[in-house]
């Protein structure tokens, strides 16, 4: 009896387990989107206050960082600081580093890139380019935004169900 | 050089040519980036070259040739990542910094029918020093006070000499107080933020403790303006020159204000030929004109006359 009870307490892990690796990998897909949409959000924001209210892009910044997720907030802090510090460094390294260091792991390589070249929009020398940049970038994020969105819609089912199946079937392999 | 607030500015790579060479600020006129051109600097009255290696030479040939990239990075440190918001003073040809310093700019202009819309492809920058000297008006300030009382006061100066410097003092020293007059509440307009040097509004030049500026807005409204909301004692202004300054200066003296004001030239004579301010000089409107003129430091005082030409004060004894 207690064998029996310890297999199935056994079987409910396993099961358990590998649906919550399923919903992991469902969730990283939906963060991949939920950061796309925040960027994009971010950039309408900045346009903004950038053209209409001509705050500094630290200001500006450190204004969005509030209201963000937790990894775009903490990159956008992050910026303001390097920012802050005057140390000479250009603006291209300072958002490609924190690019990099928080939304690496997130993000897939071809929009991470497209999010490290979204440093000319917002700083650049040649202010009649920088509006036109601004357009162009949150015109990009939308893109990237609705073929994430797709991506998510596509399999977020498949790996939940996958989890499950993946369970079941090392149960089965176990028993 | 050690004021790190103002190596802030630059570029890494020209930042460390500056430290290496081992300039001292209070001497440091003007940095000078031209993209392609040597690096130069105008210290202690004196033009040169600066090279890699952070050496000061005459030859000019020998300077660090300054990159675009030098440029932009530079831009990108003057407006804090921000050149966009400094829109307005773009237009003006100059950004002033914190420090009260003044980058002019030059670069491609593009125009939206007579005005000037925004600077393109800027190449060409001029990074000027602001040199506060307390003290410089102290030789002046008893001519320009009788009886209590601030005198309707001209500085007349060729360019270069000192004038807004000298200014900038008798401003502080009015406004202050001292032995020969009790503080008085000062009204600056300053048009090309020369005199105040302000930064986000903030004048980075100490102009007093009873003094209110107005920045970057133009001479005549700018009077007027402060007529109207400060109720200043003493206007102040900065090269005066065109019929619209003149018509604002008379309603300043009319309402009991008192006036002090610079303007370009070389002497008295050279300014009674001017129409508009000869017309002033004729009608006694100025109590005071102090001439400076070129020597070994700002402010050089040549002559004060009052408003009849008598000659108060020479440096030179005839």
């Amino acid at each position: 009896m207690i064998r029996m009870g310890l297999r199935m307490l056994g079987i409910l892990v396993i099961f358990l387990a590998a649906c919550l690796f399923g919903s992991a990998m469902e969730f990283q897909v939906k963060k991949r989107w939920m950061i796309l949409r925040e960027l994009r959000e971010l950039f309408r924001f900045l346009q903004k206050e950038m053209i209409y209210h001509r705050s500094p892009l630290e200001e500006a910044l450190l204004l969005a960082a509030k209201s963000g997720m937790q990894e775009t907030g903490e990159m956008l802090r992050r910026i303001a600081e390097e920012m802050k510090k005057r140390n000479g460094r250009t603006f291209q390294e300072i958002w490609g580093q924190a690019v990099t260091c928080c939304l690496g792991n997130i993000l897939e390589p071809t929009a991470l890139d497209a999010v490290k070249d979204a440093y000319t929009a917002l700083c650049n020398t040649d202010v009649v380019l920088q509006k036109v940049l601004l357009e162009k970038q949150e015109n990009l994020f939308e893109g990237l935004c609705r073929d994430a969105e797709c991506g998510y819609r596509e399999k977020s089912g498949l790996y939940r169900k996958l989890g499950a199946v993946g369970g079941i079937f090392l149960i089965l392999v176990l028993l | 050089m050690e004021n790190e607030l103002f190596l802030q500015i630059f570029a890494a790579g020209i930042r460390k040519m500056l430290q290496r060479s081992g300039m001292r600020q209070e001497k440091l006129q003007e940095v000078r980036l031209r993209a392609g051109r040597p690096l130069l600097v105008l210290y202690d009255g004196s033009e040169f070259a600066l090279t890699e290696e952070g050496k000061l030479t005459k030859k000019i040939e020998e300077g660090y040739q300054v990159r675009r990239e030098d440029l932009n990075e530079t831009l990108e440190c003057v407006s804090g990542y921000s050149l966009y918001a400094f829109d307005e003073e773009m237009k003006q040809g100059f950004i002033t910094i914190q420090g009260g310093h003044r980058v002019g700019l030059a670069g491609k202009i593009v125009m939206d029918g007579s005005k000037i819309q925004c600077i393109r492809h800027i190449s060409f920058l001029n990074v000027r020093l602001s040199h506060e000297i307390r003290g410089c008006a102290d030789e002046v300030l008893p001519y320009v006070i009788k009886d209590r009382e601030i005198c309707h006061t001209l500085i007349v100066s060729p360019p270069r000499c000192g004038k807004t410097t000298l200014l900038r003092d008798l401003i502080r020293q009015i406004s202050d107080g001292s032995g020969l007059a009790p503080g008085k509440t000062v009204g600056v307009v300053d048009e090309r933020s020369e005199i105040g040097g302000s930064y986000q509004g903030i004048p980075q030049n100490d102009l007093g403790m009873r003094t209110d500026v107005l920045d970057c807005c133009t001479k005549a409204e700018g009077m007027m303006m402060l007529l109207r909301s400060m109720a200043p004692q003493v206007i102040a202004v900065d090269e005066i020159g065109d019929a619209k300054d003149s018509q604002a200066m008379e309603s300043v003296i009319h309402c009991g204000c008192k006036l002090l004001a610079t303007v370009h030239g070389n002497s008295i004579e050279d300014i009674r030929q001017k129409p508009l301010l000869g017309q002033l000089m004729r009608m006694h409107t100025f109590e005071r004109y102090i001439v400076l003129g070129k020597g070994t430091e700002s402010g050089v005082v040549q002559e004060i006359f009052d408003d009849r030409g008598t000659r108060l004060y020479g440096r030179y004894a005839v």
